[in-house]
């Protein structure tokens, strides 16, 4: 597969993130625990932000900050506006959230850069 | 996932061959999407998809549909994996089957067994001759599948 | 032998109180009603690769032995801290707070980076509520940046649009709206009746869009619509979500306005979507013990602000000793502060392994709370809830087990 043109660009994004059934109950079940790794380690996307990185559905993603970075699948959310993106809650978000002092933690707005990478998107850590 | 994410037949359409060969045995392209939805076609079903230019495509809808869906004699699917056990479709239905209205508006209970349990945190078919598709004179009712808010709940006739 | 029972579920504040099982021999092998999440949890207790055994220094140990050096590290700390108990009984959180008291240390809980501030609200009379059967008497239903089909799975269908008396399937007419502010295009806001689409953050600028709407003057189209639906409504009940909360910041101040105004056009009663099951529960504890909702020191009296808060203390390293019951600070915290905790030593109270439990001074496995051991809850709504555990205890209960630390340490 050829890469799109844009490969490589770097777009600043607004991360939000929301709560998931399986993050709540994965460590319970083994069912759930499959759920969690097929549905955690996602960003949902608006499709002019996909194509501004340059990748397609499922494609790999790196979102960085100055806390830290992680590798995650890309998907497509159609209602999700552009230069925001949503990530269900877990441990894979709080590598890239912060704490500013008199005020909560950052984990509905979280701003990083994210580019396309060709790195394996690291197995989600049950909660 | 929330369901309006659902393909509907003509983005189905979007991904196959467009050239209504027929060689997969129905008139069009079209009526191929049609015929995926109600689960009666797979993917693999159509000649062309096997090529590999359209490699992307089939992965896409092999993966949309998934394997092995058993469809109920309703044409009720459901996908065990996105549903959460909220409940509402066991509610919904015993509103929507579970009352008569009549004509002054007044609004009655029937008497029959509800048709879905949640069973271990998935919904779950307890009665289906209480379905309304079931009944002698079918009602093509969608009540279930509209309140579905993760589209666990799919009536693909 | 084969029997069945009714039981409370734990997994989230709404506490379903019409869970039908089916026993073995005290292994479950049915449930009935309970959402995913609440059935999970209940066959969760059995699963024991992941239940918590008791542990000093990665030693397995008894429970005397725990016991007897988790009350040997509080007794020898300067500062020690305990957070959580908000997956623990009424009875257990009594008991947490009376040993913050003996200990004269800082107590504080998830709520205060969660909804504490909106119970508090609450607690004080700022903000109206009403109780969850209310709900049913309602007929506009909004859920402002709340996801309940994720967070609290049976919400709608056990109290409010789908269990609501005026709610046909039939008929052309609506009786009761459900409605929702959300940023996303989420489960809950596919299928309500009226959806207001807005930017993240957005919130503070939709409630003052509100105000000018209702004082009649130039508006947002967004705003304009909202109004309209609470001009109609002769009883609103607002259920607000996390996304409100972290939107505004946790100063709730404008939505009071908005929901003082409100107030004048018809009744409206606010509930906070709570997380964990019994958290509003510490909160009210903690309200009754020491006149705050969270963020609590107990050192010279009774003081509270936003020093005693769980992140500020982490971030200066405010305590040499720190005390978790039933709570994953390691896992829902940013790593950039849950790093900070890494060389204070711990003490981890929780009937499961979690990534705060890994690498503690001492583990104290504990029962499952309401699967295994008894004890009272207070649901979102404010309203108490016995719990019904239908499994023999494995393992001792939080109250229990922090009683038996309380005798245990010299102070
Ligand atoms: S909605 Fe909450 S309390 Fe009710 S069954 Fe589900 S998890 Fe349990």
């Amino acid at each position: 597969m050829t890469m799109p043109a844009s490969q490589g660009q770097k777009l600043p994004l607004v991360i939000v993130t929301y709560r998931e059934i399986y993050a709540w109950i994965a460590r319970l079940d083994k069912n759930e625990e499959a759920m969690f790794e097929k549905y955690s380690a996602v960003v949902r996307l608006s499709e002019a932000d996909m194509k501004a990185i340059g990748v397609n559905r499922g494609a790999k993603v790196k979102l960085s900050n100055e806390v830290g970075s992680v590798v995650v699948r890309a998907q497509l959310d159609s209602k999700c506006p552009k230069g925001f993106a949503f990530m269900p809650m877990s441990r894979i978000p709080n590598q890239l959230t912060s704490y500013q002092p008199g005020k909560l933690p950052n984990f509905k707005w979280i701003e990083v850069s994210a580019e396309a990478v060709l790195e394996d998107v690291p197995k989600p850590a049950v909660p | 996932m929330p369901k309006k994410d659902k393909m509907q037949p003509l983005q189905l359409y979007r991904y196959l061959p467009r050239s209504n060969c027929k060689k997969c045995g129905v008139p069009s392209c079209l009526a191929f999407a049609f015929g995926l939805i109600s689960r009666e076609k797979k993917p693999e079903d159509c000649p062309d998809m096997l090529k590999d230019e359209y490699r992307p495509s089939l992965d896409l809808l092999k993966e949309y549909f998934g394997e092995g869906a058993q469809v109920e004699k309703t044409g009720l699917l459901i996908d065990k994996d996105k549903c959460t056990g909220c409940g509402d479709c066991v509610i919904a239905c015993q509103k929507c089957q579970g009352t008569i209205m009549f004509g002054t508006g007044t609004i009655l209970p029937r008497d029959v067994p509800d048709v879905y349990k949640i069973v271990d945190g998935i919904v779950d078919v307890k009665h289906w001759e209480s379905c309304k598709r079931c009944a002698d004179r079918p009602e093509m009712c969608r009540v279930c599948e509209e309140r579905c808010p993760t589209g666990a709940l799919e009536l693909v006739k | 032998m084969a029997s069945t029972a009714t039981t409370v579920c734990t997994a989230c504040s709404c506490l379903c109180d019409d869970i039908g099982l089916q026993l073995e021999d005290d292994i479950i092998r049915r449930v009935e009603n309970a959402c995913r999440k609440g059935s999970s949890s209940l066959y969760g207790a059995r699963f024991e690769q992941r239940r918590s055994r008791h542990l000093v220094e990665g030693r397995e140990v008894g429970a005397d032995e725990a016991i007897d050096r988790a009350a040997a590290e509080l007794s020898r700390a300067r500062r020690p801290l305990i957070f959580g108990l908000d997956n623990s009984s009424l009875e257990a959180q009594g008991a947490g707070i009376e040993l913050a008291r003996r200990l004269r240390c800082v107590i504080d809980d998830t709520s205060s980076f969660c909804q504490g501030n909106l119970v508090g609200q609450i607690l004080s009379g700022a903000l109206p509520s009403c109780t969850l059967p209310e709900v049913k008497t309602s007929d506009l239903i909004l859920y402002w940046g709340a996801n309940p089909h994720h967070s609290h799975p049976r919400h709608l269908s056990k109290f409010t649009i789908y269990a609501h008396p005026d709610y046909t399937e039939l008929g052309a007419v609506r009786r009761v709206t459900l409605a929702a502010v959300e940023v996303r295009e989420s489960e809950t806001s596919s299928v309500c009746h009226r959806v207001f689409r807005i930017l993240p953050r957005a919130d503070r600028d939709l409630i003052s869009a509100i105000g000018k709407g209702m004082a009649g003057q130039e508006t947002s189209a967004d705003g304009k619509r909202v109004v309209d639906l609470f001009r109609k409504a002769k009883f609103t009940v607002i259920f607000a979500g996390l996304g409100l909360t972290y939107s505004l910041d946790n100063d709730y101040l404008p939505f009071i306005e908005m929901v003082k105004q409100l107030s004048s056009w018809g009744r409206v009663a606010v509930i906070p979507m709570v997380g964990h099951y019994n958290m509003r529960g510490f909160n009210q504890s903690l309200h009754k013990a020491a006149g705050h909702v969270n963020k609590v020191s107990f050192a010279d009296g009774v003081s509270s602000g936003d020093q005693f808060s769980f992140l500020e203390q982490v971030r200066n390293r405010s305590f040499d000793c720190l005390m978790v019951i039933g709570s994953d600070p390691f896992a829902s915290l940013p790593k950039s502060v849950s790093s900070a905790l890494e060389g204070i030593p711990r003490i981890v109270i929780d009937p499961y392994q979690s990534a705060t439990s890994e690498g503690s001074t001492v583990v104290i496995g504990s029962a499952v709370t309401g699967v295994e051991a008894a004890g009272t809850a207070v649901r979102m709504d404010g309203a108490e809830v016995k719990l019904l555990p239908p499994l023999a205890p494995s393992r001792p209960g939080d109250e229990e087990i922090l009683r038996r630390v309380m005798e245990k340490v010299s102070r």
